[in-house]
């Protein structure tokens, strides 16, 4: 007897079921009581039902995230959270700034905890530490893509099209000298992006621009403008991996009185709140930031109340950028977005 | 006398089914439609994320109206609680889902599936926000996201289509290839109210969807175009504001049809007269089962290449009292009426038959043999 069995034999949805080991208080009582009926009378009650009773569920989950300085991550914790709440959860931020003891420590204490399950956001763990922590059973979602974690329950966005997407975009706004500013520290994702960049130009027969490394952040993109003007190598566009790379540029273009656009075109990455209030408003990237955090969160749920069901869903759910077109690559037209 | 039948393979207790929107947002407003009678009631779309209301956001004109509404407002996990509270009865219920990428709707088909839906009608082309502009306008990309539902759900499937993809047989044959078992036609038209001249301002804040009474010619088209080409149920939507526009899309070829603007203007007292009315209808002219009328005027469509050109020209009538009325002159763009007596006269060999005369005043034309 599985859980899909009791639904079909009690003539209710397997999510109802699956509420009333969960969540008994919000089913109608008739139903409620029908359900455990049928489950009575056919003696069931699932393997992880019994053993999350022994354990004493802590109703906390936790999620693991390289920095809460930025407002992508901002809004990933949101979304988780968003989730959580509803399923009566509380949601425990670990920041591993990016960094793999922190990361591992914080492993720890997770299990040490019993915490319910963990969202693991751009983990630097090898396969050997993932399996160590795997043995322990606790639910496991990843967000974001890596070699890794290939095979795992994961979501993302995809990257490399988001790339692809806005390279094409400047070269269809005419631009023939395109170059790749990106953050130095986040290389799960530079691969994707690199990729994404190089094909668009491929696919158009363009001539491959240069590709820079630097920090992630204003003064990142400041000086690496500064440095490209003075040694005479600025090329017709920049797209850069965050919005703060772009602001940078911007600053410098406009000290050295370069225009945007018609000398100098620039594109971000994340859409950042920010992007309307500079001259002209920069055109970026929207990353659905706060949908991949309930994404993660339901996924991470469908497991910690379904082990059964779990088995047979997605694993991995990809998720897909818009193209915010303002005017910092040239475009005139009022209303005009891309997906 | 039935009204009993099938579509996607789910006994209908009649073909009268309520589309998607904020009619269909939440188990109270859906059990309003299912205590009317409705055979089948269609969610408000769901997605991974939830809709934001902007106010305002419905616009009307006449029997027509212009929303900017995206999706739900509900998250998934509402959705479920929502879904604890609606008694079904001898209704069904069909979950709207909207997703962006294949692995995105088939997680939301197996949610929606768990939660108790009869059936998916996926959304795949709904006109408001840009996020689905240029969406999915290509076969392949559209015969990879609806297979990806189709496989992850054991329920059937139906797909909603824009008067834009559903006039395209390549579309409707890689949703059939893809599994689906319906087609759904049509969702709103993207469309603009108009400008107030005065202050040079667009009436509406944005592209919203035109629905309602003016678009039900082109849904009507639309049925009867998808009807030759694809062997997907269709179900019939545009317009319909009583049971003769039922009837004439399943004389068409639907086998369902979906109300939505009609319910959101007269509430959903509509549902139940609709369905009393087609009734009586049917047992007026003596048919048992409704299926008896599905696609009957199909075949007085033909072809216009097809059509013979009859010999056919203008007559003045004897009825034409209103001497001050000068209509038929002015439509006549190739100047074959004219005033004579005080009365109008067609010169026969002007004539060519076009026949808007006739419709201008029947009172005084006909279009007769030669
Ligand atoms: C206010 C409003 C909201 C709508 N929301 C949705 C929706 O969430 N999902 C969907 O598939 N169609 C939606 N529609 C489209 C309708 O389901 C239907 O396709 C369209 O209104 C045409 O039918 P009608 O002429 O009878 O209104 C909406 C329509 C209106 C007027």
């Amino acid at each position: 007897m599985n859980i899909k069995e009791i639904a079909k034999k009690a003539g209710v949805s397997v999510a109802t079921v699956s509420r009333v080991l969960n969540h008994p208080e919000v089913v109608q009582p008739e139903t409620r009581e029908h359900v455990l009926k049928v489950m009575k009378e056919f003696n069931y009650t699932p393997n992880w039902f019994a053993r999350s009773l022994n354990l004493n569920r802590t109703h906390t989950i936790a999620l693991m995230i390289p920095t809460v300085e930025k407002t992508s991550y901002q809004q990933i914790v949101s979304g988780v959270e968003q989730v959580a709440i509803r399923k009566k959860y509380a949601t425990l931020l670990c920041n591993t700034h990016n960094d793999l003891k922190t990361e591992l420590n914080y492993l720890d204490m997770i299990i040490n905890r019993k915490i319910d399950g963990i969202i693991l956001y751009s983990s630097n763990l090898n396969r050997e530490q993932l399996d160590k922590f795997k043995a322990n059973k606790t639910p496991l979602i990843f967000i974001g893509k890596n070699d890794v974690f290939k095979n795992e329950n994961s979501c993302y966005i995809n990257f490399e099209e988001s790339a692809f997407k806005m390279t094409k975009h400047l070269i269809e706004m005419n631009h023939t000298n395109i170059d790749l500013a990106i953050d130095e520290s986040s290389k799960q994702t530079n691969e994707y992006f690199v990729k994404g960049y190089k094909d668009a130009i491929t696919s158009l027969n363009e001539n491959m621009g240069k590709i820079h490394y630097c920090e992630s952040s204003i003064e990142g993109g400041y000086l690496l403008t500064k440095k490209l003007i003075h040694k005479k190598e600025l090329p017709m566009a920049i797209f850069s991996s965050d919005d703060e790379i772009a602001f940078g540029i911007m600053k410098a273009a406009r000290e050295e009185k370069i225009d945007i656009p018609s000398r100098l075109a620039i594109a971000g990455f994340s859409d950042s709140p920010m992007c309307t209030l500079v001259t002209p408003e920069l055109t970026s990237v929207e990353q659905p930031s706060k949908k991949l955090g309930m994404v993660a969160a339901r996924m991470l749920f469908d497991i910690i109340e379904d082990e059964e069901l779990a088995l047979d869903t997605t694993h991995e759910i990809v998720l897909q950028s818009t193209i915010k077109i303002r005017q910092s690559c040239g475009n005139r037209k009022r209303i005009y977005e891309l997906f | 006398m039935t009204l009993t039948t099938n579509f996607l393979g789910l006994p209908l207790k009649n073909p009268i089914l309520v589309a998607s929107g904020p009619w269909s947002r939440n188990a109270s407003s859906i059990q309003k439609s299912i205590d009317a009678g409705a055979g089948a009631v269609v969610t408000e779309t769901i997605a991974l994320e939830t809709g934001v209301n902007i106010r305002p956001r419905i616009f009307k004109n006449n029997g027509s109206l212009f929303n900017t509404m995206l999706y739900s407002s509900l998250a998934l996990e509402q959705w479920e609680n929502e879904f604890e509270l609606i008694d079904k009865k001898d209704s069904h219920i069909i979950c709207s889902i909207w997703g962006a990428s294949p692995s995105e709707i088939s997680y939301v088909a197996t949610k929606v599936e768990r939660m108790g839906a009869d059936a998916i009608e996926l959304s795949i082309s709904a006109p408001i926000g840009a996020k689905n502009e240029n969406f999915f306008t290509n076969p392949n990309d559209i015969n990879k996201f609806v297979n990806a539902a189709v496989k992850s759900v054991n329920i059937p499937i139906t797909v909603k289509l824009s008067y834009n993809a559903s006039l395209s047989s390549s579309i409707a044959s890689s949703i059939e290839r893809a599994g689906a078992l319906g087609i759904s036609a049509i969702d709103s038209l993207k469309a603009l109210q108009g400008v107030d001249i005065e202050s040079q301002k667009s009436l509406m804040p944005t592209y919203g969807g035109y629905t309602g009474e003016h678009i039900r010619p082109i849904s009507l088209a639309t049925i009867a175009t998808l009807a030759q080409f694809t062997s997907c149920e269709l179900s019939g939507i545009g317009g319909i504001n009583n049971f003769k526009n039922v009837l004439e899309y399943i004389m068409l070829g639907a086998s369902t049809i979906q109300i939505a603007s009609a319910i959101n203007l007269n509430g959903y007292g509509l549902i139940s007269q609709t369905i009393n009315q087609l009734e009586n209808w049917l047992i007026e002219h003596s048919y048992n089962n409704i299926n008896d009328i599905k696609g009957v005027a199909l075949k007085s469509l033909v072809p216009y290449e097809d059509i013979p050109v009859k010999n056919l020209k203008s007559r003045v009538l004897d009825g034409c009292t209103d001497v001050d009325c000068a209509k038929c002159y002015s439509c006549c763009i190739y100047d074959a009426i004219i005033k004579e007596d005080n009365k109008p006269k067609v010169i026969k060999e002007l004539c060519t038959g076009c026949g808007l005369c006739v419709q201008m005043c029947s009172k005084c034309f006909e279009l007769v043999w030669e």
